[in-house]
């Protein structure tokens, strides 16, 4: 009996009908899109067509398929439509007259993968060898570190551990991290809570939890000199429990742990995953609102709330750039278009609409930063090379290296980097808000302070209290 | 007794973490039985595992997030309908001895087809497959009803993991296990590492790669429009765009608890997944048990867990019960993924398989062929893991407890707990 031909059409049935659209969905009206960038990027001195140079590569490499993935792979369709946005017209023609294409590779959160693409990547010649290298992860930074100072390859980066960024001597390196430090973005959780544990209506004396991925990121916002500043704002600490990324079922034993230590607060240094795990125990525990919940920035993000839903509503972390729902802003305004053109309007069906939903995410949103940080840096290091074969990586490390500072897609994000630091300074603090308004509910990621400086809490910083 | 301290801890945290070190064994016992059960019926070890937990809890989260659709349904019905048939006709395989068909690879292949045509004839038109066709209509009826229930997502969310599930299972087995019949052991369990790989890559062709919550412990809520701001118009006033409804979470359920403040200080608390993964843990053990003591198609799987050459010699349809006891294994792998997804995870491809990459220590400790003691290892391995973390830290609970003890056990007893003890003679 030839049963199993049966089988197999079925199952081809099957897996072919549930790809399929289960409904149409209303179309969305599309805003106002006559906004115009006023970049106050670096001016081209040189015409790279002149040069016969037609295309320039953005090189980057990442964790698309393993643990970061929720995250890193809008941040792939983010950098496709800020590509296309930049080499049109609009958006300032591309590189000084070449048109910018994307060249990236996919680890899957393996490192070995990472240092055999950056082994790829640097061992090219001429046009094709990138002049500096995008990176997600902190681990993959941390790892490549080294040999970036020793090829003098800058790595522009997504993530912000101290050790990638200054390593195990403190000393500032060839990382230059597009986001603030995690120990420094802890400083400002604390400086936030200090301010307004009261007016928050929470009892006792704040005390933080660490419940965080046990991994080189996960471990980054508690240190020596974050714990010390904290207490000395009089930020208390419970301890710290670290889990696996992968394969832990629940964090129940975590969390009693933690709160019998005393903490009132769980700082988690994790991704959507995790920060959903660690939301869902506080719920299952029954202490939701007597608990704060926080995070760096990648707490305040669409792939939380889209997994823990409603009881994210609430959780607090650092954002050091505008959010989504920034609408005041020009640059904001120009990603929200993209948005709708090239993911919102053609989704067709629920399913389609929910996964556009879940590109309106922070990678995103800063891969537009971040491709315009990095016209900006390559146009500054042409300009000073005076032509784009002339451009080392070294003539960037000093444009960055050199008090360089940007206000990228108009003020979405601050960049500055200097001799002596290597991630931004600048942020605010913001939490999620599931704003109920006209029959709709509107998860927003909101404001709760003004944008203000960081504390520098490195190994010696200027704020580590002594 | 709320003040009595045992190393430092208190009696209450010690039961707490023991209960909780129960419960999450009983996901482990879950997914560990699976392993075991392919293990013991076909000698093979399978790393795909987890991707079937994986894929189970898609064809889950398909139809609970999205409702059938009619070509879903009618697929499903369909599969339905000829697992009943194909039920039907297999029934009594383990007690009737039926001789395998042999064909001669000398045969053309006007002959073969002529062969398998008059087969097919026969059987389409025997007594058997008319009377089947009976409980198959009913079977397909009653699903395509399930699947469109508006107001049980769970269910009709069920019976579309069980059914894809089943499929999945029987279809991994007949492409890719059974013709490596009679192969070196070492290559099946290869295929398996495969199979991870293909479900994982079509899984993401097919549902892409964000991960999905699974809203079961939540509280009921009322269907709103989520809406995000999308841009300004004219006035300066911030245009909305509705995204859909129920693609959010609704609140979650706090655990189930038990008071037992006046003994202990503090209620029992039960996180819903992991009771809800150990009672059907609990359940699936006994079903099995069951199935292996006292059925017959339970005896022709042991048979060819034994010796599939002998059982085949025999007359037993070893590939018969080889495709059942991976539709079988699915499901419960299915379930595994569906119960690890309602936790605050959601299924994410990197959360769900790798828990059966975690479970390998249940399997080593409780023997690699022992129902008993993919159910014991589990919970062992649950207990030692919670009480590391209430008496040491996570880290240590995580990557050096479950396998110092691993280590310990196999020590004196190679075989695990409750593995059987070969003796080849020469």
């Amino acid at each position: 009996m030839k049963k199993h031909f049966v089988i197999l059409l079925v199952l081809i049935a099957v897996l072919a009908t549930v790809a399929l659209p289960s409904a149409l969905a209303s179309r969305s009206t599309n805003p106002d899109r006559r906004v115009n960038q006023q970049s106050g990027r670096a001016e081209c001195a040189v015409n790279l067509a002149d040069e016969g140079i037609s295309e320039v590569s953005f090189f980057h490499f990442g964790d698309l398929s393993g643990p970061y993935r929720p995250i890193s792979q809008p941040l792939v369709a983010g950098l496709t439509d800020a590509m296309a946005y930049f080499n049109s017209e609009e958006g300032g023609g591309g590189l000084c007259g070449a048109q910018i294409t994307m060249v990236y590779e996919d680890t899957g959160g393996d490192a070995a993968k990472a240092t055999e693409y950056w082994a790829d990547f640097t061992s090219r010649e001429g046009n094709e060898k990138p002049r500096i290298i995008f990176l997600y992860s902190s681990t993959d930074a941390e790892n490549l570190r080294e040999q970036a100072a020793e090829l003098k390859m800058p790595i522009l980066l997504a993530a912000g551990s101290e050790k990638s960024l200054y390593g195990e001597d403190q000393t500032p390196g060839w990382v230059f991290a597009a986001i603030p430090s995690y120990a420094d973005q802890m400083g400002l959780f604390c400086e936030y809570v200090a301010e307004n544990w009261e007016a928050m209506g929470m009892e006792g004396t704040p005390t933080i939890g660490h419940l965080s991925w046990n991994i080189a990121f996960g471990q980054s916002s508690d240190t020596a000199e974050t714990r010390a500043y904290c207490e000395s704002l009089g930020v208390g600490y419970a301890g710290a429990e670290y889990f696996l990324p992968i394969g832990t079922p629940d964090l129940s034993g975590q969390l009693k742990i933690l709160t019998d230590a005393g903490a009132n607060i769980i700082y988690t240094t994790t991704l959507a995953t995790g920060s959903s795990q660690v939301i869902r125990a506080i719920v299952g525990a029954g202490l939701q609102g007597q608990i704060l919940v926080g995070g760096p920035n990648w707490i305040l993000d669409t792939s939380v709330y889209g997994l823990a839903g409603a009881d994210s509503d609430g959780v607090v972390g650092t954002l050091p750039y505008l959010w989504w729902d920034q609408l005041d802003n020009p640059g904001v305004q120009i990603v929200n278009n993209a948005w709708v053109t090239n993911r919102l309007s053609v989704a067709t069906n629920d399913e389609e609409r929910t996964a556009a939903f879940l590109t309106r995410n922070i990678a995103y949103l800063t891969s537009w930063a971040l491709l315009d940080l990095w016209i900006d840096v390559m146009t500054r290091a042409i300009n000073e090379a005076g032509s784009f074969e002339a451009v080392t990586g070294e003539t960037l490390y000093n444009v960055l290296n050199a008090g360089y500072q940007y206000s990228a897609m108009q003020g979405m994000v601050e960049y500055a980097f200097d001799a002596n630091t290597r991630s931004q300074t600048h942020a605010y603090v913001g939490a999620i808000d599931f704003v109920e308004r006209d029959g709709q509910v509107q998860p927003t990621i909101g404001p709760l302070t003004e944008l203000r400086e960081l504390p520098d809490l490195r190994v010696g910083g200027a704020d580590v209290p002594q | 007794m709320s003040d009595v301290n045992i190393v430092g801890q208190s009696l209450f945290n010690i039961i707490q973490f023991t209960v909780w070190g129960i419960l999450s064994g009983g996901i482990y016992a879950l997914v560990a039985l699976g392993i075991v059960i392919i293990n013991k019926a076909s000698g093979v070890f399978n790393f795909a595992h987890g991707w079937l937990m994986f894929i189970g809890g898609l064809f889950f989260w398909q139809v609970f997030q999205n409702g059938a659709s009619d070509q879903v349904t009618v697929g499903l019905s369909l599969a339905t309908a000829i697992l009943v048939v194909g039920g039907v006709m297999s029934m009594g395989i383990g007690a009737v001895v039926v001789r395998p068909e042999t064909s001669s690879t000398t045969e053309g292949w006007q002959a073969r087809l002529e062969k398998i045509g008059r087969k097919w004839l026969t059987t389409l038109t025997s007594r058997r497959f008319l009377i089947a066709l009976i409980p198959a209509l009913i079977a397909a009826v009653v699903m395509a009803f399930l699947l469109n229930q508006e107001d049980s997502k769970i269910l009709r969310g069920a019976m579309a993991g069980i059914v894809g599930s089943i499929l999945i299972g029987m279809f991994v087995e007949r492409f890719t296990i059974r013709p490596l019949l009679g192969q070196p052991l070492l290559t099946a369990i290869l295929m398996t590492l495969a199979i991870g790989f293909i479900i994982q890559g079509a899984t993401q062709l097919i549902w892409g790669a964000d991960e999905r919550p699974i809203p079961v412990f939540v509280e009921e809520s009322e269907s709103k429009p989520i809406s995000v701001p999308t841009g300004i118009d004219e006035n300066g006033n911030t245009i909305y765009t509705v995204i859909g409804y129920d693609i959010l979470p609704p609140r979650a359920l706090p655990d189930y608890q038990v008071d037992t403040e006046s003994a202990l200080g503090e209620s029992l608390r039960f996180p819903r997944n992991l009771t809800w993964g150990f009672a059907i843990a609990i359940a699936t053990f006994l079903a099995f048990v069951w199935l292996f003591q006292y059925t017959s198609i339970g005896l022709a799987m042991r048979a060819t867990a034994e010796n599939q050459v002998l059982a085949e010699s025999v007359g037993l349809r070893v590939r018969l019960i080889l495709a059942i006891v991976w539709g079988t294994v699915a499901v419960m792998a299915g379930i595994a993924g569906v119960i690890q997804g309602t936790g605050g995870s959601g299924l994410s491809a990197l959360v769900i398989p790798a828990l059966a990459l975690r479970v390998f220590p249940a399997v080593l400790l409780g023997g690699m062929d022992s129902v008993t003691g993919a159910l014991v290892g589990g919970v062992i391995i649950g207990i030692v893991e919670q009480l590391s973390i209430l008496f040491i830290s996570t880290t240590a609970a995580q990557e050096f407890a479950p396998f110092i003890v691993l280590i310990t056990v196999l020590y004196f007893k190679p075989t695990g707990l409750f593995g059987q003890k070969r003796i080849d003679r020469v």
